[in-house]
C-alpha cells in the first residue's frame, strides 16, 4: 500500500516537472519538449521512426549520427546525398499525408513557417506527434542543433555541433570587435540573380555576414528585397556574394558583365554554396568561415591598393 | 483637345511624339538620378565610363530598345489577330502561343540554367510548335475562325497543364525564376540578339502593313472577302503566321507581357478609325511607346524593386481603354 502510494507520488511529481519546467525534461520514460510554436510535445521514448519535412533538419540528423532513426524525408532533402535513399514523402511544401502515415512515424518534424495549420492538424488527428522548428537566426540554429540532439537521444553530438558554431561566433565577435568599423567591407549577398534577390540584415545570411565583420549594403526594405541592376551599380559593394544552386550554376556571370563594379574589378564576386548561408544547419559554420575569408581577402586587397596608391 | 488628337491626319505626329516622350523618360528615370542636361551630355559622349553613363548605355538603352521592339510586335500582331479572327477579344496569345512559349521556357528552366540561351530558344520553339499544332488542326476545317480559336484555347490549356505538372516537381528557386519570367520581364537583355530580332520584326510588320487592304477586307467579313475573290483560308493562315511569328519573338525576348496586344490596337482604332493602312503603323509606334512607358513605371514605382511590367500594362491599359470606350459614345 505504502509503496503504491509512494510510486504514484513519484509519477505525479514527474508529470508536474514535465509540465512546469520549460524545455526538455526527462523522468523515466516520459519526456516533454517545447517546440518552435511553443507547443508541448510529449514523447514516451526516444523516437525511432522520424520523418523530416525540413531539409536542414534532415541534414542535422545526419550530422548528429541519428540517421538510423530517420525513415522519411522530402524531395528537397538533398544533403547529404545518402538522404536521397530514404523514402520520400513528396515536396517540401506539399507532402503526401498518406505517404507519411504509411511510414508509421513516431515523430514528424516540420518547419513552423511551412506548417500550415492544416498540415499540423491533419498529422495530430492521425495521432502522429509533431515537432516544429523555425530557425531564422544563428542563435536559433544553435538552439535547434542542441534540441534535435536531445530529442533524438544524441545529446552529446548535438552539444558538440552547437558548441562549435557558438565558439566560432564568439571568436569572430572578439576579432571583429578589434577591427576598425570604417574598414569593414560593404557586402551584397545575392540569393538569386533572376530576379535579383538580396539578403537583408534580418536574415540568416545577413546575420552571418554581420558576424563575419561585413557591412550589408541592403539595410532597408524587406527581409529579402528585390533589387535592380542600377541600384547595384550605385551601391557598388566591395564584395558580391553569389549563391550557385542547381538552377543557376554560375550566377557570378550575371555581375561580371559590369566591369564598372568594384567587386568585379578586384575579383571579389565570390560564390558561396547557397546551403552554407541559407540552410540553418551544421554547415552554417562553413558559410561563416567562407564569408570571413572573403572579408579578410577584401580587406588586404583594399590595403594593398591603398599602399600602391601611396607609393 | 480630344477632338484635336482624333483628327485622322494627326495620327503620325501624335504617335511619334508619344513614342519620343516615352523613350526620353525611359532613358532619364531609374534608381540612379539623372537630370535632362546630364542625360544629353551622356548621349553625346558615349565613351565616358562614369556610373551614369554605364547606367544609360549598358542598362537603360538596351532595355528601352527591347521594350519598344516587344511593344511593337505585340501591338501589330494583336491588330492582325483582331482583324483576321473578327474577334474584339483576340489578343496575340489567343492561339495557344503563350502556353507553348511558357512551356518551352519552363522546360528550359527545369533542365538548363536561367542564364543560358535555352530559355528564349525553347520559348520561341514552343510558341511556333503550338501555332503549328493549331494550324494543323484548323486546316482540316479550311481554318474557320471558331476552329482556330477553339484549337488555340485547347492547345494553350494542354500546355498550361503540363507546365503546372512540371512546376510541382521543380525546386523552388527555378520555379520562382520561371514565374518571374512568365509575368513578363524586360530586365534580361541579351543585347546581341536585339538587332536580329528587330530586323525580323520590322520586316514582318512591313509585310503585314503591305497587306493592309486585305486586313480591311477580312474585317468586313468572310463573305465579302470571298466575293472579292480572296483565297480566304490561305490568306488567313499567312496573316496569322506573320502575327504568330511576331508574338513568338516577343515572348522569347520578354516572356508573357499581357494587355499590349489587346489594348493598343483597340485604342488606335478608336482614335483614328479601322483602316489598316493607318492602323498597322499607328499600332506599331503606339505599342512601342506604350510598353516603354509602362516599363518606366515598372522600374520606378517600387524602386529598387521592379514591378512585373505586365501588371503595369494592365493597370494603366484597362482604365485608359475604358475611358476611350466612353469617349467613343459621345
Amino acid at each position: 500500500m505504502y509503496t503504491a502510494r509512494h510510486l504514484s507520488t513519484i509519477v505525479l511529481l514527474a508529470c508536474m516537472i514535465c509540465v512546469w519546467v520549460p524545455g526538455m525534461n526527462t523522468f523515466g520514460g516520459c519526456a516533454t519538449y517545447t517546440d518552435a510554436l511553443e507547443r508541448k510535445v510529449e514523447l514516451d521514448e526516444v523516437p525511432q521512426r522520424v520523418v523530416s519535412l525540413v531539409p536542414s533538419v534532415t541534414e542535422t540528423i545526419y550530422a548528429l549520427g541519428a540517421q538510423a532513426q530517420l525513415v522519411g524525408v522530402t524531395d528537397f532533402c538533398t544533403y547529404p546525398s545518402a538522404a536521397q535513399s530514404k523514402s520520400s514523402v513528396g515536396a517540401y511544401n506539399s507532402p503526401s499525408i498518406e505517404a507519411i502515415a504509411l511510414l508509421e512515424p513516431d515523430l514528424v518534424i516540420i518547419a513552423a513557417d511551412m506548417a500550415t495549420p492544416a498540415l499540423l492538424d491533419t498529422l495530430l488527428k492521425l495521432d502522429i506527434p509533431v515537432y516544429t522548428v523555425y530557425p531564422r537566426s544563428i542563435a536559433a540554429t544553435i538552439a535547434m542543433l542542441r534540441n534535435l540532439g536531445l530529442l533524438l537521444g544524441h545529446a552529446e553530438e548535438g552539444e558538440t555541433l552547437a558548441h562549435q558554431l557558438e565558439r566560432r561566433v564568439s571568436q569572430l565577435r572578439t576579432e571583429v570587435g578589434q577591427e576598425q568599423s570604417s574598414t569593414a567591407p560593404r557586402v551584397m549577398i545575392s540569393i538569386m540573380v533572376e530576379p535579383l534577390v538580396i539578403a537583408g540584415t534580418d536574415t540568416l545570411p545577413g546575420e552571418l555576414l554581420a558576424s563575419a565583420g561585413g557591412v550589408n549594403v541592403a539595410q532597408k526594405g524587406s527581409r529579402y528585397p528585390m533589387w535592380n541592376m542600377e541600384t547595384v551599380l550605385a551601391q557598388d559593394p566591395d564584395i558580391i556574394i553569389v549563391s550557385p544552386h542547381p538552377g543557376t550554376s554560375a550566377p557570378e556571370d550575371f555581375f561580371l558583365r559590369f566591369s564598372r563594379l568594384r567587386a568585379v574589378q578586384r575579383g571579389m564576386v565570390i560564390p558561396i554554396h547557397a546551403d552554407w548561408l541559407q540552410r540553418p544547419g551544421p554547415r552554417v559554420l562553413k558559410g561563416l568561415n567562407a564569408l570571413r575569408d572573403a572579408i579578410l581577402n577584401a580587406k588586404s586587397n583594399i590595403e594593398e591598393q591603398g599602399n600602391a596608391g601611396r607609393n | 483637345m480630344q477632338g484635336e488628337i482624333r483628327r485622322s491626319y494627326l495620327w503620325l505626329p501624335v504617335c511619334l511624339l508619344f513614342f519620343a516622350v516615352a523613350v526620353m523618360a525611359g532613358l532619364k528615370y531609374g534608381s540612379v538620378a539623372l537630370s535632362a542636361s546630364e542625360l544629353l551630355d551622356i548621349l553625346l559622349h558615349p565613351q565616358d565610363a562614369g556610373l551614369q553613363s554605364t547606367v544609360v548605355w549598358q542598362l537603360r538603352l538596351p532595355r528601352v530598345a527591347l521594350a519598344a521592339l516587344v511593344g511593337m510586335a505585340l501591338a501589330v500582331s494583336g491588330t492582325v489577330f483582331q482583324a483576321v479572327l473578327r474577334n474584339p477579344l483576340a489578343d496575340p496569345y489567343l492561339l495557344g502561343v503563350s502556353g507553348g512559349a511558357a512551356l518551352g521556357a519552363v522546360l528550359a528552366l527545369t533542365f538548363f540554367s536561367i542564364q543560358s540561351y535555352a530559355v528564349p530558344v525553347l520559348a520561341f520553339s514552343g510558341a511556333l510548335l503550338s501555332l503549328l499544332l493549331v494550324y494543323l488542326v484548323a486546316r482540316a476545317h479550311q481554318a474557320a475562325t471558331h476552329t482556330l480559336i477553339l484549337a488555340g484555347v485547347m492547345v494553350g490549356s494542354l500546355c498550361t497543364a503540363i507546365l503546372m505538372f512540371l512546376l510541382l516537381y521543380s525546386p523552388s528557386d527555378p520555379m520562382r525564376s520561371a514565374l518571374f519570367w512568365l509575368a513578363g520581364n524586360l530586365s534580361r537583355t541579351e543585347a546581341g540578339w536585339l538587332p536580329y530580332a528587330a530586323t525580323v520584326c520590322t520586316g514582318v510588320v512591313l509585310l503585314l502593313w503591305a497587306r493592309a487592304s486585305l486586313l480591311d477586307v477580312f474585317t468586313q467579313g468572310e463573305d465579302v472577302a470571298a466575293d472579292l475573290g480572296v483565297d480566304i483560308g490561305r490568306e488567313r493562315l499567312l496573316l496569322l503566321a506573320g502575327g504568330g511569328l511576331l508574338v513568338a519573338i516577343a515572348v522569347a525576348l520578354a516572356g508573357l507581357v499581357g494587355f499590349v496586344g489587346l489594348v493598343v490596337p483597340h485604342a488606335a482604332r478608336l482614335l483614328w478609325g479601322a483602316g489598316h493602312a493607318r492602323l498597322v503603323p499607328a499600332a506599331a509606334i503606339a505599342g512601342a511607346g506604350f510598353l516603354v512607358a509602362a516599363d518606366v513605371l515598372a522600374r520606378t514605382l517600387l524602386a529598387p524593386a521592379e514591378v512585373p511590367v505586365g501588371v503595369i500594362t494592365a493597370l494603366i491599359g484597362a482604365p485608359f481603354f475604358l475611358y476611350l470606350l466612353r469617349l467613343r459614345g459621345r
